[in-house]
């Protein structure tokens, strides 16, 4: 172990709460190899970031280290005095947070941000120190480095702020880079940019890096070994390849079944969920952590902790039954005539749409300065949609995915009519719907219901999920009498697999996925025809996205509601899906059945979103193609396509000036595109499995 | 540096919350001053109104423990009767200023728009006058009394409490349970009082703790300036003001009723603190 | 917007902001039962009906309100606030005098009181749930919870009553130069200073604790950056935005509650004369003065506005 950067031996964090002593990491056994990239993988209550925390020296007041030691180079980190610890951070060890925003300060410019560590540490003069700032700002890609340097944080995107941070982590060229989650919460054409970015320096600076995700298609991209954290623990770990190829511990084995992946669909079968609940880390179990959990327990696995066993092939984990465990595969999705078919079967009904969006538009208006008013400017506006026309078929899915900024949020605002839109239409069984809520019909108002993002917010932390579930039976005239109306309660916590007693639960008792798993009961307790779901996963964890992805497939199925379903993660829209809308800055980009627009012909902007996902899955080939500029600003965004700006496929001046003309397939499939059909047909698949078909 | 702690899903938590001990000592001391309030008059040894002349301006003895004022009226009796006046001019202010301000910050915040607009403004320009100033400004058109203080800090508090309530509500008014209910079409008088006002109770509460202790103090403050309580009242301003010229040489006549004054404040102060530990606690522990 | 743009957004805020305090004050005085003609004639007014419209015509109060608003309003505008009832004097000099003398008090007491506090407020942040913080946490909560007259008694019981260093009365009497100042404003600047010591402290110590929690000051700190360059440059400027607010909300209530002071011991500033317009029903010397009051804690609300703009990009953007 001579050439590691970083050694933790039996290393045990602990946090002391007011509920008691929450024993974070047990035992932890870490290695990271000089210029080696160690993921650190696991969900929410891993132990992850309180692990890399503890590295730094930076836990929170009520945190202690209660074991084992951190070894930097050899030296005992652990041991070092203030004064010490102050020289190694930033210079020798330094750290990238997950939000770029909240981690530069905001009262000072980035440009002095950057140079002050380099002031700190290498004794540099304040003109030295801003050249080599501007230096370390053209390697990290900023463009304009000059403007950039006086600028504050706020005036700069959540990716140009992270490529400050970046350099700034850069900046006295560390041995050991500790990176937590520092692409979560970054568009995915962002992301891939800094993964990139990430990528790059790591060849040219050669650290060894700690790289904390909980996102597998990240650690597939550039990491060279995985360490697998579960409820404080490491149970696996090994180099990448064999670790995705062939995982050792059951709880591997499920976070690869479970995720979403670009080739699989629902008709494929449900998600491998992973069942159950994190044990409490107030009292953790004495025998295997993921027993509880585990699909390939047995008795003997309760009574005894497993230690960490050697694979031969590389890496070290920590199951009893592990040689017994049968081959690990992956289940594909089925490419015989059938499964096609099933696919595009539901695009054979000629029945009318039971909702059709008419060239929607939302504006925003865009408050005047002064001056405007005085030289009589027209008023400008944000076209947060503008002009979308989308039909939804009864019982079916239709996605509608973008990045940030693109109005898909916006849509789905208007749909419900929490919004009134500017122009256009909304149909629902062919009559005009009321722009907002509370002026519809209230039939009109049980047949569309919502499913928003944020667990957290979702439920009102005052009511009890019974009082939440039983209101909307109550407005809609669904149940007769206070006895009917528990009973119907009850009948749906058991349709979302939840206990009948949780009625009387408070929403702070209740965990992230069971209060979506309400909010989803909720929905449904008022027996819709549509409902829209916004972004309804992005805040659970993946484990718990299988789960709950496989629930809303099973409700959909039983009760032929269709949904709206509004995300940025594509790899879950493709399992979920039948039709599939592509938004960009307000307008459609692409539009048809799921496998049409996943594969060629592709619209530009479909393409580059999908080479930028990271994927979990070392042996599939993705092209890439990157974005490069900034987005442009949603006011008055001109004639011409919106993709012009940044489009790697950008034809010339028509792109500017003329809005693109519909590609319409026979199968329904359109691109918007000036490119000329033929040309986009030519197009190779953006990813595809090594050996042969494409996904 | 916040780490985030990861809650199993297995762990409710426990329903009794540990009681801070600020909470505890503070509904102790306000609860003391109020069981003077209530039964004063009964448990005093000594009537209020009632002159000793022999023993005026007597230091603390056996017979009189806090000693006497310059008419030999007891002081005890009318330290423990003055917190009457204070209490109940402070809890009523407090409570009209709150209630008001309550109503206004609600529908200002969840209408919104140019009404608000307006609304925020005209509580703008109320609170542009140091809050004592104002005071004596209502107190000196409607005139001086008891009553009319109450008024008084009402009319200070409510712009201040409407702005507190204000901001919570538009907090909560973009809250995705709140949009749940407006997808349902529930009307707005629903929303503001069955899902926004239940979740406004702890900041409210907290709130109006503060406002109490401000309320007793402009009381207080009042009284001394002859425009409060009036004589022969006992209230403890009016007592400090008018033993003001025998500071020196009876010190105890102006020493006590301040000492009550500074308890029953530092009493408040606690509660509130207490209080807001207590109730901010549940979200702590869930995070 | 540029910081000029929001300065002179704010200076127009001022003006219709005092335009309506203004006319608040003179609305609300509308509403009095009887007026100053009668306050003034007193039991005569009962008497001669004559007499009281004579008075009334003298006064100008026989013209509708809103002429008798513009009036004052053109009077204030050129600096004069008309002449005082009760004591039959011009009110502007009379007021710039007294303000003066209440501004003699404010100023150090708030100069003395900003000072401190911060370097306690700091000092009680960063050590935090020590022997200190404990300390400062006990002395600040007695701070707001005694009263200013009663701080002020006890001063004078304690410095004038006990030990004769100080005079228990600031009245004015013989005597000038900085000695004779010092010595009649000691008493009264340290209750003021000691009362808003004890709010600014708080205010400073739970928002310096609060950014000490956040995401940036634990970067600087990871950066390896001396403990002293994150606390002043990265934490303090921060952590000092709630306690400019503060400061101007206080500088208000210094000028509110330098009325009880002045009470207490008997100073002639401003306050005493809001009490004795207020007492003598003296209106227009009311209007005038609260009017100034109020102006002066616009001002000083709006100096803090700015000095956050300063301090906070993001506002200005």
């Amino acid at each position: 172990m001579s050439d590691a950067v970083l050694e933790a031996r039996e290393l045990s964090v602990a946090y002391a709460t007011p509920a008691g002593v929450v024993h974070a990491v047990r035992g932890a056994n870490l290695v990271v190899a000089a210029g080696e990239t160690v993921a650190l993988v696991g969900e929410s209550g891993s132990g992850k970031s309180s692990l890399a925390f503890a590295v730094m020296r930076a836990l929170d007041a009520n945190g202690r280290v209660t074991h084992g030691s951190i070894r930097f180079q050899g030296d005992e980190l652990l041991a070092l005095g203030p004064a010490a610890l102050q020289r190694v951070r930033g210079t020798r060890i330094a750290m990238v947070f997950q939000d770029p925003h909240t981690a530069l300060t905001p009262t000072i410019t980035v440009g002095e941000q950057v140079a002050e560590v380099l002031r700190a540490h290498a004794g540099v003069s304040r003109p030295k120190a801003r050249q080599q700032t501007l230096e370390l700002f053209a390697q990290v890609n900023l463009p304009d480095a000059a403007r950039v340097y006086s600028r504050y944080p706020h005036e700069l995107s959540g990716g140009q702020q992270q490529r400050i941070v970046i350099a700034m982590a850069f900046a006295c060229a560390p041995e050991l880079l500790i990176m937590d989650e520092p692409t979560t919460g970054l568009d995915v054409t962002t992301e891939a940019r800094i993964l990139d970015l990430i990528a790059e320096m790591k060849t040219r600076h050669r650290p060894g890096i700690l790289y904390i995700t909980h996102n597998l298609g990240v650690v597939a991209r550039f990491c060279d070994r995985v360490v697998v954290m579960y409820a404080g623990e490491i149970v696996e770990e090994g180099p990448v390849r064999r670790v995705f190829d062939a995982p050792c511990h059951p709880y591997t084995r499920g976070l690869l079944a479970c995720l979403p992946r670009l080739d699989r669909v629902k008709h494929d079968g449900p998600l491998a969920a992973i069942d159950g609940a994190l044990p409490s880390l107030l009292d953790p179990p004495r025998a295997c952590v993921f027993e509880e959990r585990c699909p390939e327990r047995r008795p003997a696995c309760a009574q005894s902790k497993p230690v960490l066993a050697v694979v031969p092939e590389g890496g070290a984990v920590r199951c009893l039954r592990w040689t017994e465990l049968p081959a690990f595969r992956v289940a594909m999705h089925g490419k015989g005539a059938d499964a096609v078919a099933k696919e595009t079967g539901s695009d054979a009904s000629l029945a009318p749409p039971l909702l059709t969006i008419d060239d929607l538009r939302c504006h925003y208006p865009v408050r005047r300065t002064l001056a405007e008013t005085l030289r009589r400017l027209p008023a400008r506006a944000v076209r947060a949609v503008d002009g979308v026309s989308l039909d939804l078929a009864r019982a079916a899915t239709l996605a509608v995915v973008g990045e940030s900024g693109c109005g898909k949020t916006t849509l789905g605002r208007a749909i419900v009519g929490l919004m009134a839109p500017t122009a256009g239409d909304v149909r629902f069984g062919g009559a005009a719907l009321a722009r907002l809520a509370r002026h519809r019909a209230r039939d009109l108002r049980r047949r569309i219901q919502v499913i928003f993002q944020n667990p957290e917010a979702t439920l009102n932390p005052q009511r009890t999920v019974g009082q939440a579930l039983g209101r909307p039976l109550e407005l809609f005239g669904l149940a007769r009498g206070g006895a009917d109306r528990d009973r119907r309660v009850r009948e749906l916590l058991a349709v979302v697999h939840l206990p009948p007693h949780y009625a009387d639960r408070h929403p702070h008792e209740l965990s992230g996925g069971e209060k979506q798993r309400i909010a989803i009961a909720r929905a449904f307790a008022a027996e819709p025809e549509v409902i829209v779901c916004d972004e309804p996963l992005s805040a659970l964890d993946v484990s718990v996205q299988a789960a709950v992805l496989n629930l809303l497939v099973d409700l959909q199925r039983r009760s032929a509601t269709a949904y709206l379903f509004i995300s940025h993660d594509l790899s879950v829209v493709r399992y979920v899906s039948d039709r599939v809308a592509v938004m960009y800055m307000g307008r459609l980009c692409e539009e048809g059945t799921a496998h049409d627009v996943f594969t060629p012909p592709y619209h530009p902007y479909t393409e580059a979103l999908l080479s930028a996902i990271p994927i979990a899955d070392p042996a599939v080939r993705q092209r890439r193609v990157r974005l490069d500029g900034p987005v442009p600003s949603a006011v008055d965004p001109g004639l011409g396509c919106r993709f012009h700006s940044r489009c790697p496929r950008k034809l010339g001046v028509i792109c500017e000036t003329t809005p693109p003309p519909a590609h319409v397939a026979p199968s329904g499939h359109r691109i918007w595109c000036h490119i000329p059909l033929d040309d986009l047909n030519r197009v190779p698949p953006v990813v595809e499995r090594m050996g042969g078909a494409p996904s | 540096m916040a780490v985030t702690i990861p809650r199993p899903a297995a762990i409710a938590l426990p329903r009794a919350r540990r009681w801070p001990a600020a909470l505890v000592a503070g509904v102790a001391i306000l609860g003391t001053f109020a069981i003077f309030a209530a039964v004063g008059p009964w448990i005093v040894p000594y009537d209020v109104e009632q002159f000793h002349r022999a023993s005026a301006l007597e230091a603390p003895s056996h017979a009189f423990w806090f000693g006497t004022d310059r008419y030999g009226r007891d002081v005890l009796s009318r330290v423990v009767v003055g917190s009457r006046s204070t209490l109940a001019m402070a809890a009523a202010g407090t409570l009209l200023g709150v209630t008001v301000g309550l109503v206004l910050g609600l529908g200002s915040g969840y209408v919104g728009g140019r009404p608000d607009e307006a609304l925020m403004r005209i509580m703008d320009i109320v609170m542009s006058f140091p809050s004592l100033l104002l005071a004596l400004l209502v107190v000196s058109v409607l005139g001086a009394s008891a009553v009319n203080a109450v008024l008084s800090i009402a009319v200070v508090f409510v712009p201040r409490v409407a702005r507190v309530v204000r901001s919570a509500v538009l907090g909560l008014r973009t809250a995705e349970f709140v949009e749940a209910a407006q997808v349902r079409g529930e009307r707005g008088s629903w929303i503001v009082t069955r899902e926004i006002l239940p979740n406004l109770w702890p900041p409210i509460i907290v709130e109006a703790c503060v406002r109490m202790s401000f309320a007793v103090l402009m009381s207080v403050s009042l009284s001394y300036l002859g425009l409060g309580a009036q004589p022969p009242t006992p209230d403890w301003g009016l007592m400090v003001a008018k033993e003001r010229a025998f500071l020196v040489q009876a010190p105890w006549v102006v020493l006590f009723p301040a000492a009550a004054i500074v308890t029953l404040v530092i009493g408040v102060n606690v509660l509130g603190d207490g209080l807001r530990e207590w109730l901010m606690a549940r979200k702590t522990a869930d995070e | 917007m540029t910081l000029g743009a929001y300065v002179l957004r704010r200076l127009g805020l001022l003006v219709l902001t005092l335009l309506a305090i203004s006319l608040l004050v003179s609305g609300i005085f509308q509403l009095l039962p009887g007026d100053a003609a009668e306050q003034i004639l007193g039991a005569w007014a009962e008497r001669s009906g004559a007499t009281l419209t004579a008075m009334r015509a003298r006064l100008g109060l026989d013209r509708p309100w809103h002429e008798q608003y513009l009036g004052w309003l053109a009077g204030a505008v050129r600096g004069d606030f008309g002449k005082s009832l009760a004591m039959d004097v011009p009110i502007a000099p009379l007021l710039a005098e007294r303000l003066g003398y209440s501004l003699r008090l404010a100023i150090p007491a708030l100069v003395l009181g900003v000072t401190i506090s911060l370097v306690l407020g700091v000092v009680a942040a960063t050590r935090r749930n020590g022997i200190i913080d404990h300390l400062i946490t006990v002395v600040t909560l007695t701070g707001v919870s005694v009263p200013a007259f009663v701080l002020g008694s006890v001063l004078i019981l304690v410095f004038a009553g006990w030990l004769r260093w100080l005079p228990s009365s600031s009245a004015l009497a013989e005597g000038s130069g900085p000695g004779y100042w010092a010595r009649i404003l000691a008493l009264p600047v340290a209750t003021l200073t000691v009362e808003s010591l004890a709010y600014i402290t708080r205010t400073t110590r739970s928002s310096m604790i609060e950014v000490l929690k956040t995401p940036y000051v634990r970067t600087a700190t990871l950066k390896g950056l001396p403990r002293r360059v994150v606390l002043v440059k990265h934490a303090l400027r921060n952590g000092l935005l709630p306690t400019v607010t503060v400061v101007a909300f206080n500088f208000g209530w210094m000028l509110g509650g330098v009325v009880v002071v002045e009470q207490v011991f008997n100073y002639p500033g401003i306050g005493s004369l809001v009490l004795f317009a207020i007492e003598q029903r003296d209106l227009p010397l009311l209007q005038a003065s609260m009017c100034v009051v109020a102006f002066a804690y616009c001002v000083a609300n709006l100096a803090a506005d700015v000095l956050y703009a300063v301090l906070n990009p993001r506002i200005r953007y």
